[in-house]
This record gives structure tokens, sequence and C-alpha cells, in this order.
């Protein structure tokens, strides 16, 4: 008795599967990079506008971002430059600025390679942000970047 | 011919894929879009803080530099002044073409000076950050090597 051959399955339709696959794969990755860059970096921090910065920085390795956080915004953008701004590195709040010097001093003695990203918002007043980079002399590290958007 | 006709009247019985591709790939291009909006750019400081005090130096161990130059930055009521190279120099709102004929003096005193030269930027406490930013993005544009920052006062 002879049999019919069995028909390969979806013989006239494309196979989406792989596609499928790999957008959740993307889509699982840019979830995962979305949550790790949110914890390094504040929304609430209006960084200062500058002309002629640049974006490249060679090797991200090492990266460490300060975010210096004012606490009273007014409705119309400005600040009490009294007020001392927080401070946030790696979603961590920190209680002052002796505990950033203290935390980069931990951190210099893990990496000896560290690159500073200072976010600062741009209506502080320069009395809050001379001690970070103070407090990043006093690590011995001596790569600071300001993060700044293009005018 | 009956096999043909068989093969062209057969349904798809699977679960229907498409109004699933329709919303990843939507996703991924939301993904893709916000994760790529508003890129921040990045001024690098080749060196921190140049203190001129004996204990502030002795605290973050910074060698005196050969040849300095400073550049002020002072807040009087809400303006802001610049003082550099024996001119004083009232500062714009933030705006396109602000601040040029601060940019052309530093651009101009550049030409004069060798890249030993360290420039200091001084400004007063109250100063903005953003003005800071600005003057120093200015030196950047200079060609300013050596530029630091004093500690507030």
């Amino acid at each position: 008795m002879a049999r019919a051959a069995l028909e390969p399955m979806h013989d006239e339709h494309v196979n989406v599967t792989p596609l499928i696959d790999v957008v959740m794969c993307l889509i699982i990755f840019f979830l995962v990079c979305g949550q790790l860059a949110k914890e390094q970096v504040n929304d609430t921090v209006l960084i200062p506008k500058a002309v002629f910065g640049t974006m490249e920085l060679a090797d991200r390795s090492g990266e460490l971002v300060i975010n210096l956080v004012p606490q009273d915004r007014q409705p119309d953008g400005k600040i009490n430059p009294g007020v001392q701004p927080q401070v946030w590195i790696r979603g961590i709040k920190l209680e002052n600025m002796n505990a950033l010097t203290e935390f980069l001093r931990r951190e210099r003695k893990e990496s000896s390679n560290i690159t500073i990203i200072l976010r600062a918002d741009q209506e502080l007043c320069y009395d809050w942000i001379a001690p970070v980079l103070v407090s990043c002399a006093q690590a011995n590290i001596h790569s600071v970047n300001f993060s700044t958007k293009k005018d | 011919m009956r096999n043909r006709l068989d093969r062209q009247l057969r349904t798809h019985t699977g679960p229907n894929m498409t109004p699933m591709v329709d919303i990843v790939m939507c996703i991924l291009i939301f993904f893709m879009i916000a994760s790529s909006l508003v890129p921040e750019f990045l001024l690098a400081s080749p060196l921190l803080a140049a203190p001129t005090t004996t204990d502030v130096r002795q605290r973050v161990n910074v060698p005196p530099p050969p040849a300095r130059a400073e550049i002020e930055i002072k807040k009087d009521g809400q303006d802001i002044w610049v003082a550099a190279f024996g001119n004083v120099m009232k500062m714009d709102r933030p705006g396109a073409g602000a601040n040029e004929a601060i940019l052309a003096l530093f651009e101009s005193k550049k030409a004069g000076l060798s890249d030993d030269v360290q420039i200091i930027i001084r400004p007063q406490r109250l100063v903005r950050y953003q003005d800071v930013v600005t003057i120093y993005d200015f030196c950047i544009k200079a060609r300013f090597r050596q530029v630091t920052f004093a500690p507030a006062r």
C-alpha cells in the first residue's frame, strides 16, 4: 500500500521564529541597559549647555557618574543657592561631601582607572561644584568630565 | 493538478504571529529611539582644582605650575563679569552668538601664549555652574592646554 509522503509544513510561509527570537533578545537588552543607565543618570538634573563639548570617551570602563541634584527647584526653574544639593552615585544617595571623598577613595583603591562624569544642575552655584572637584583630587582621580548638552 | 489545488486552498492552522511581530517591532523601535534621545556631551577636564593656598595644595598633592593666567568669574547682582588678561567683560545671556567677544579675547591671547601656561578659572562662590561651563567651553575652543579650576572663595 502506497503512502503519500508528508508535505513540509509552512511551505508557503516565511518562518518568523528566528526573527522573533532576535527581536526579543534586543528588547531584553535595551530594557536591561535602560535600567542600568537609569541608575547612573538622574533625570531631574538639568545639565548645562556647551558648544564645544565632545562625545568621545575612548574607554568607558571605570566610568563613574556623580549626580548633583538640587533639592528645592522653584516652578520658574530657579533653585535656592544656599541649599546643599544631593549627591547620587549609582543610585546611592551620599550624605555629604565627606562621604563622597570616602566613596571615591574606596573606588580608587579597587580600580586605578576611574573616569568621573559630573552631572551637575546648571543652576547650582560653584560653591557646590568645587568640593566635588576637590574630593576627586583628594582621591587621586584626575580624569573628570563635565556632562553637557549641545547648545 | 488536484495536488496543486489542494496546496493553494490549504489554510494555515497555526497561531497568527503577525500582530505580535507588529507590536514587538514597535516596542523595539521605541526603545532604540528612546535610548538615543538627548545625547550628553562631555567636557574633559585635564586637571582638577588649582589650589592657591598651601594647605589645600598639600592635601590634593598638586605641584605648582610654571606659569599661570587667571580667569575670574564674578557675580554682581544678576550680572556676571569675566576678568581675564587685563580685560573685564560682562557675560551675555545664553543664546546664539552670545559672548563672542569673550571667545575672541581668549583666542587672540592664546596665540601669544605657550602651552605651558596654566589657565586657572576662578569663579566666585555664587556663580552659576552654567556660566562656569560656558567659560571652560571657550577655553577649550581657544585651545588652552592646561585649564584648571580654583576652589570656591
